[in-house]
């Protein structure tokens, strides 16, 4: 068994996704790594045939693997196991087998079909009951059956998708012997995952992406520090930031003793001076979203900001910012004016449109939205509308709370997002926002919180931190 | 082009299309739906006296239709409407037989008590959902029952007439109670009025109010609502409360109007057919007005088709039916956009 | 643009279609005039076809009360030539917002010179209806607005008369039969609503039946479902009601609705092997819904007297009576003559026939009066001292159940 991905290149508009990618594998484990947006989705998506690319080709075996087609993938013996099991939550765990299965009727010979599915049941020493619900199945073991199926149908190469973000740790370590196993019978599989330990762990070789491209492939024995080196290389920023600035004002963030998870930790206090950035990092998946959110819900923990002069922050001072700006920023079915309309209505019982219609233009013209009045904000780009909720954001000094700011949008708009944010240091007690781009929070942050998992590992200036002691927290190193 | 001027073009060629859509099914029933429809017409239009009687029919079903704008709005079905609506006119009938009943000032007592009665039946149904968390559709549905369960009580119990037992009414109020007309003909100038001052009234609500933009954004995304510092479930319980005042004056007009009395099915199923109407009128306030006249004359020029036809009453459902059925799919197919594109380009 | 002309035209279409129709509206500011047209035409001998409206509470066809009327009408137009306008359905559960006074002024508009109103609950819409149009005859069937000792009596409504049948003969007939069959001596009467002509027909039921029960132990059990048919939701079910009364140990049913929920159960129970009985009401052929287990039928014959207020009115002699008529005692079930007859069911055996017919033969004679003292109401108080006979208001105006009868007077 051999695989070759020759020259694979595939671009969405102007962005490059992939470029050139060359790998080639031979046996074993392949870790597929890479910050963000580096392409490993998108390269994944090539293999199983959902996305066809603009160039190159992909051998197996020696031989030409028909692209663009999931069904070509799958008869060329290539199995995607999803990040979230595909299956029938319903239907016995039997009957979800049989759903996703080659033989044409596998009902005609229900005996057979069922005999040689336990065989590969017991082959990898997996024990489930066949007849009870799906549902009632843990998540691992849901993949578990879902890997099993892959191998009855087949497949010599298998891709996991991020496999184990929902796992136990037991469960992972069953996984890992399986996945061992099988690389024993001549099969090939592709391992995508942000966790390190996870890889160096298991994996026999590997590939870095960034941008779309292919920046380095290793082997055993891995350099952990290498590769977290090599994944947040450095990418420099033009934005000239007011960096002389200021204030005499402080205020303090009293993390609570109750995390997420409801387990006690110290109470902790720390106190900063107004009109700080604070990043909060964390990989995807972590909890780093949640705490930007908790500020202005409540929702998980009691960790809040305390102000020097002990007055009460209203409500009102917190400007929120959700990062999924339609289904929860903003409202789908009404149009830009509307929003305005409603970023007054705080203020006033009646809605006198021409006014609102003259601060609009200016907003408009300010934060460079290139919409009308009259459009529904499901027609507007994500850039532009990431700019129409900076553009609500309140006049008057505010704690602003932006949950990944520049999620899903280009180089340009993401500068020009952060040229907006940042011109209001001088006005606003603090700005909070959160990413998963380690980048992006050592370029803008003045202080860090890192957040691994669910837990805050640490909070400190970002002059006493290092980037690489970063990368350690919320990849988990301590 | 002006979006409004093109959303009425529009609306009008899906009116015709469906028209022409019902003609055909008549025809394919046999039946000529020249005559029919020139018998609606004349049944609901065609003296002073029945377009009167049009009036009383368009009254509540305008009333709940523009009350459901309100519900809509914020999201929510209320299907508690002909509940509500019930209970309006519980609530008038009540003021009727009480010591106001012979007096000048009953009718607007009776409004009053509409008011509250039909907000409360709303009020419930806002607050299962805000703070039971139970959805509006069931709690609405089981609380129309009630009402109906409570004035079928009332009926045959404690406001029955006098030696008799029977569903079907109580007493007819004193003439003092009747809602006021002017002339011989009765028209019904206190319920045109309501009528015209909820419509302008709602319409500066949406259009002119902080509420009615916060209520329209409560319906659209209510995640969204904390963001702009008001709480959605503060608006939906408004939007049940008002939806169901408004409805209660539409059982108002029923019991004082209509019936002059209060009758089992008293609602008249009025409700339902007013989620419909704001169904195809997608909560436009002016298309709702003009809708819901469009199918009085339909109830009331429909139930003499018997008379003059000999035709079954029934076939007035399917009219009915056919007419949302059509107007919906046609909604869909967004046919009326390509015809009117054709259309400007043809001019240009 | 040629899509924009069709457009035109069909708008075109629907305007002149309303120009026709108030072109018609033009003929009804001029509605008196005609009405006076045509009262002289009938003078001068029939030019137009009498025409008359027929407001039915049920459906025409619902092989009970509605049908008896509807068929009352089509005996006018048999006879007269006359031509009915029928209205059927019309109650506010069937026909929301429609009144009476609604569908009357709707058939004047059509021409029609008498209308009948033929159910009691019609009373608010026909008596508003009289009042606005004072020169049209109209019948209110089972009234009493033109009875000077009614308690309903409105002398200024000359336009509106009253017809109804004796039926009391017809309950009697009935509860005589149904006495005459039980075994247990538990009949059930399955009542409507309450109101003077039920409780009055119920009670007459009951003086039959205990006239012809032999023995001391007759239950009379009296259930009201709340209108005179089913209305999902605002009544009791009449078949659930019926079930009811033979799961309790009723052996004969006494229909008194307009519906034959009754008959239809009790042929599914005899079906099942039970020995039980009904009796029907209001239409004559309404046995035929369960033949072998039906023990008769009194009806209504609205036609005779029906067509009497057709001439008069057609003839301009109409007058406001209240007609309350005697069966024809020489034959009972002659169509044109007897407002009530009893059809004997099969459910009889020919001894029990005979003895019901021996019964009929008293009441006929005038030998037999069941409503003669003494008797006393449910509440124990006296109804008619001992010897002493009823009144047509005292018949017509119980206040009560009669005492041995079980269930609800109000």
């Amino acid at each position: 068994m051999k695989i070759e991905i020759k020259n694979i290149s595939k671009k969405f508009g102007n962005l490059v996704a992939n470029s050139e990618i060359n790998i080639s594998i031979n046996n074993g484990i392949h870790a597929l790594l890479g910050e963000n947006g580096a392409g490993k989705s998108t390269l994944v998506k090539i293999i199983s045939g959902q996305i066809a690319p603009d160039n190159g080709e992909i051998l197996i075996d020696r031989e030409k693997l028909i692209l663009g087609s999931p069904i070509e993938s799958i008869n060329s013996g290539v199995g995607l196991l999803n990040q979230d099991p595909l299956d029938f939550g319903n239907l016995s765990v039997l009957e979800t087998f049989l759903v996703g299965i080659k033989d044409a009727n596998p009902y005609r010979n229900l005996k057979q079909t069922k005999e040689n599915i336990l065989r590969i049941f017991q082959k990898y020493k997996i024990n489930i009951d066949f007849s009870q619900k799906t549902k009632n199945l843990s998540i691992g073991e849901r993949q578990q059956v879902e890997l099993l199926r892959l191998l009855y149908n087949g497949a010599k190469l298998i891709i996991l998708d991020e496999p184990t973000s929902a796992f136990s740790l037991e469960q992972k370590k069953m996984m890992f012997e399986t996945l061992r196993s099988l690389t024993k019978e001549g099969i090939i599989i592709i391992f995508v995952s942000h966790k390190l330990d996870e890889i160096i762990e298991l994996c026999d070789t590997a590939t870095i992406l960034k941008s779309g491209s292919v920046i380095h492939s290793i082997s055993k024995p891995f350099d952990s520090q290498d590769i977290i080196e090599k994944m947040f290389e450095n990418t420099s920023s033009k934005i000239k930031r007011d960096k002389t600035f200021t204030n005499e004002n402080n205020f303090t963030i009293l993390v609570s003793g109750k995390d997420f998870l409801g387990r006690n930790t110290e109470d902790i206090e720390h106190r900063f001076s107004y009109g700080s950035v604070i990043g909060i990092a964390g990989l995807q998946g972590s909890s780093n979203d949640s705490y930007i959110k908790n500020f202005f819900t409540n929702e998980f923990s009691k960790t809040k900001l305390v102000l020097d002069s002990k007055v009460t922050i209203p409500k009102k001072t917190y400007y929120y910012m959700p990062s999924d700006r339609i289904e929860k920023g903003l409202f789908r079915d009404l149009n830009v004016l509307e929003h305005f309309g409603l970023f007054k209505s705080s203020e006033t019982r009646f809605l006198n449109w021409n006014k609102i219609k003259n601060i609009s233009s200016k907003k408009i013209k300010k934060f460079n939205i290139r919409a009308n009045f009259s459009n529904e904000v499901s027609e507007l780009s994500g850039g532009n509308q990431q700019r129409l909720m900076l553009s609500l954001m309140p006049e008057n000094q505010s704690i602003l709370l932006l949950e990944q700011p520049t999620r899903g949008l280009d180089f340009n708009s993401a500068e020009n997002i952060w040229e907006m944010i940042l011109s209001r240091k001088s006005k606003d007690i603090a700005i909070f926002f959160s990413s998963t781009d380690i980048d992006e929070i050592w370029e803008y942050s003045d202080i860090v919180i890192s957040v691994s998992g669910k837990s805050i590992v640490n909070i400190n200036y970002k002059k006493e931190l290092t980037k690489d002691k970063v990368i350690n927290y919320v990849s988990g190193i301590v | 082009m002006n979006k409004n001027i093109q959303l009425i073009q529009i609306n009008f060629i899906r009116l015709v299309l469906t028209l022409a859509i019902i003609f055909f099914v008549l025809t394919l029933f046999g039946t000529s739906p020249i005559s029919i429809f020139d018998s609606i017409i004349y049944g609901s239009m065609g003296s002073y006296s029945k377009f009167i009687r049009t009036l009383i029919v368009w009254a509540p079903i305008s009333l709940a239709s523009v009350a459901l704008i309100y519900t809509f709005s914020a999201g929510m079905w209320n299907i508690g409407i002909e509940g509500q609506i019930i209970m309006g006119a519980v609530g008038a009938t009540f003021v009727a037989r009480s010591f106001f009943g012979d007096t000048i000032i009953s009718p607007y007592v009776q409004i009053l008590f509409a008011l509250g009665f039909g907000g409360f039946w709303g009020l419930i149904c806002g607050v299962l959902k805000v703070k039971g968390n139970v959805h509006e559709i069931f709690s609405g549905l089981g609380l129309d029952f009630v009402a109906s369960g409570i004035v079928i009580y009332l009926i045959i119990g404690p406001w029955k007439r006098e030696g008799i037992a029977s569903t079907s009414g109580t007493d007819v109020f004193d003439k003092a109670s009747w809602i006021p007309t002017i002339g011989q003909n009765e028209f019904p100038l206190l319920l045109i009025l309501i009528i015209f001052v909820i419509y302008i009234f709602s319409f500066f609500i949406f259009k002119y109010t902080s509420f009615g933009l916060r209520l329209k954004a409560t319906g659209v995304n209510e995640d969204a609502a904390e963001r702009f510092y008001f709480s959605s479930g503060k608006y939906i319980l408004l939007s049940f409360f008002i939806a169901g005042a408004i409805a209660g004056l539409a059982g108002f007009s029923q019991a004082s109007g209509a019936y002059h009395k209060l009758v089992p099915s008293i609602s008249g199923g009025f409700g339902f057919l007013s989620i419909l109407i704001v169904l195809i009128c997608s909560r436009n306030i002016f298309f709702t007005l003009i809708i819901s006249f469009l199918f009085s004359a339909l109830i009331v020029g429909g139930s003499q088709l018997q008379i003059k036809l000999g035709l079954d009453h029934s076939l007035i459902g399917i009219i009915q039916a056919l007419f949302v059925l059509s107007w919906l799919i046609l909604e869909k197919l967004k046919l009326e956009k390509i015809l009117l594109s054709k259309i400007i380009r043809s001019n240009e | 643009m040629k899509i924009f002309i069709n457009l035109f035209l069909v708008s075109i279409l629907s305007i002149s279609i309303f120009a026709c129709s108030s072109s018609e509206e033009e003929d009804m500011a001029t509605e008196k005039v005609v009405q006076e047209k045509d009262e002289a035409h009938a003078h001068d001998g029939e030019m137009e076809p009498f025409k008359f409206g027929m407001i039915l509470v049920g459906p025409r066809d619902d092989k009970g009360w509605s049908q008896a009327h509807f068929e009352g009408g089509e005996y006018i137009e048999e006879i007269s030539g006359g031509e009915m306008i029928v209205a059927d359905m019309i109650n506010p559960a069937d026909s929301p917002n429609l009144t009476v006074d609604q569908v009357v002024s709707d058939m004047i508009d059509e021409g029609a010179q008498l209308v009948f109103a033929t159910s009691d609950d019609m009373k608010d819409g026909i008596l508003a209806a009289a009042e606005k149009f004072p020169d049209v005859p109209m019948i209110w069937a089972s009234g009493d607005s033109a009875w000077q000792e009614g308690k309903a009596y409105r002398g200024d409504l000359e336009n509106l008369g009253n017809i109804m049948g004796k039926m009391e003969y017809g309950k009697m007939i009935a509860g005589c039969a149904a006495a005459l069959k039980t075994k247990t001596g538990n009949i059930s009467f399955l009542g409507p609503l309450i109101n003077d002509e039920t409780r009055r027909l119920a009670n007459a039921a009951y003086l039959g039946a205990k006239h012809c029960y032999d023995g001391d132990n007759l239950n009379f059990e009296v259930v009201w479902i709340g209108f005179w048919f089913h209305i999902p939701g605002v009544t009791s079910d009449p078949t659930q009601v019926a079930n009811e009364f033979f799961d309790g140990g009723s052996d004969v049913i006494i229909s008194h609705i307009d519906t034959p929920e009754a008959l239809v159960v009790t042929g599914q129970r005899a079906a099942e092997g039970e020995d039980v009985f009904v009796v029907g009401y209001d239409y004559e052929a309404s046995c035929d819904t369960a033949p072998e287990v039906c023990l008769g039928v009194p009806f209504f014959n609205w036609g005779p007297d029906y067509l009497n207020a057709a001439m008069n009115a057609a003839h301009g002699e109409f007058k406001a009576e209240f007609l309350w008529s005697e069966p024809n005692w020489e034959n009972m079930n002659d169509k044109d003559s007897s407002p009530i007859g009893w059809n004997t069911g099969d459910g009889l055996n020919e001894s029990e026939k005979e003895e019901l017919n021996s019964f009929i033969e008293n009441l006929s004679s005038g030998g037999l009066n069941l409503f003669t003292g003494p008797l006393n109401f449910q509440d124990g108080t006296e109804y008619l001292s001992d010897g002493q006979t009823a009144s047509d208001s005292e018949i017509w105006y119980t206040p009560q159940l009669l005492e041995g009868m079980t269930g609800d007077s109000q």
